[in-house]
């Protein structure tokens, strides 16, 4: 049987998994190009030749590396927490199906 | 380094050879001046910074923490060692070194001492007569004693001439070496500290942007938990 754009038979159109689907899909796309758009900025600015961008390039990762687990980790905590909500309501999910 | 030696001119490299304590007799060449420079560059480098500081310390002179060990090596070699007491054996020996006073491990400390003693008085004396001959010189003018009577000869009066001009000359390099250094120094001090500056502003915007950033992530992940939560409590109401 074939199946629509929202997963579901075209008779069974549901409105609400079409605008969940086509949120995955636009919020998707929209982080791919800002992704590549802001990495494809710092490879203009930083891909020189000269010595300069070269001390430049190395600062920046030393400058990455000294990020401390201190200054974000309540932060992180914060995300793996709702992370591991998330988690759970997609499994519980199959329960209500 | 050797090259830049090279490069030098005459009076150049006179004034370096003063700078590292010896000075260059009329007859000796250039490449013997540049080879006693090297070795003595060379004995310099084996002696740390504060190794400098500790033996200006006790020679009374005051060591700042942003003077350059450059400027401590041109103050070292115009301390005068004609007495040693109160130097740590391993001082001495740095001293030595420094000196190319001849000695070697079995010297003891004392042997030691007593040479570089000696050889001070060997600078010093040499300081002295050309001090002695510029007194004489001065003494005879403030006198106004007859000329003819204690004139000293043409040649000695030359020779004063060009001591005290030496003298001079010397002793305005060292005031305007020194003053020179010292303000490189507390530009360089100056400078140091504004990195650091920078270096902290930096490390707190990166702080401040990384945050940021997880922020945004966890604000993400929120309305995704949102939007599941709805999507729950939808297929619970349409079953």
């Amino acid at each position: 049987m074939p199946t629509g754009l929202a997963g579901r038979h075209p008779v069974d159109f549901d409105l609400f998994y079409f605008w969940r689907r086509l949120l995955v899909v636009v919020v998707g796309i929209y982080c791919c190009i800002t992704t590549a758009d802001r990495m494809a900025g710092y490879w203009r600015l930083l891909h020189g030749e000269e010595r300069h961008w070269g001390y430049a390039r190395k600062y920046l990762v030393i400058q990455l590396l000294r990020v401390g687990l201190r200054d974000v980790g309540w932060e992180l905590t914060q995300i793996a927490f709702w992370l591991a909500v998330l988690a759970t309501l997609i499994w519980a999910h199959r329960f209500v199906s | 380094m050797a090259r830049e030696l090279e490069e030098l001119s005459d009076v150049e490299l006179r004034g370096v050879a003063e700078d590292l304590g010896f000075d260059v007799g009329r007859k000796e060449s250039r490449s013997d001046v540049i080879s006693r420079i090297r070795a003595r560059r060379l004995a310099i480098d084996e002696v740390s910074r504060e190794e400098f500081a500790r033996i200006l310390r006790w020679a009374g002179e005051e060591v700042k923490d942003f003077h350059a060990k450059d400027l401590l090596v041109r103050r070292f070699y115009r301390v005068n060692f004609r007495k040693t007491e109160g130097l740590s054996p391993e001082d001495l020996r740095i001293v030595a070194r420094l000196h190319a006073v001849d000695f070697d491990e079995d010297t003891p400390t004392e042997e030691i001492a007593e040479r570089i003693e000696t050889s001070a008085k060997r600078w010093t004396d040499v300081l002295k007569r050309a001090g002695g001959r510029v007194v004489g010189y001065i003494a005879k003018k403030v006198a106004g004693a007859d000329d003819d009577e204690i004139a000293p000869p043409e040649e000695e009066e030359k020779a004063v001439g060009a001591s005290l001009r030496k003298g001079f000359k010397a002793a305005l390099r060292f005031s305007m070496d020194d003053y020179i250094a010292e303000k490189l120094d507390e530009i360089e001090a100056r400078i140091d500290r504004k990195l650091d500056d920078l270096d902290r502003k930096m490390d707190e915007w990166r702080t401040r942007e990384v945050r940021h950033r997880l922020r945004i992530i966890k604000y993400t992940i929120i309305a995704t938990v949102v939007v599941a939560v709805i999507s729950i409590l939808y297929k619970l109401v349409a079953r």
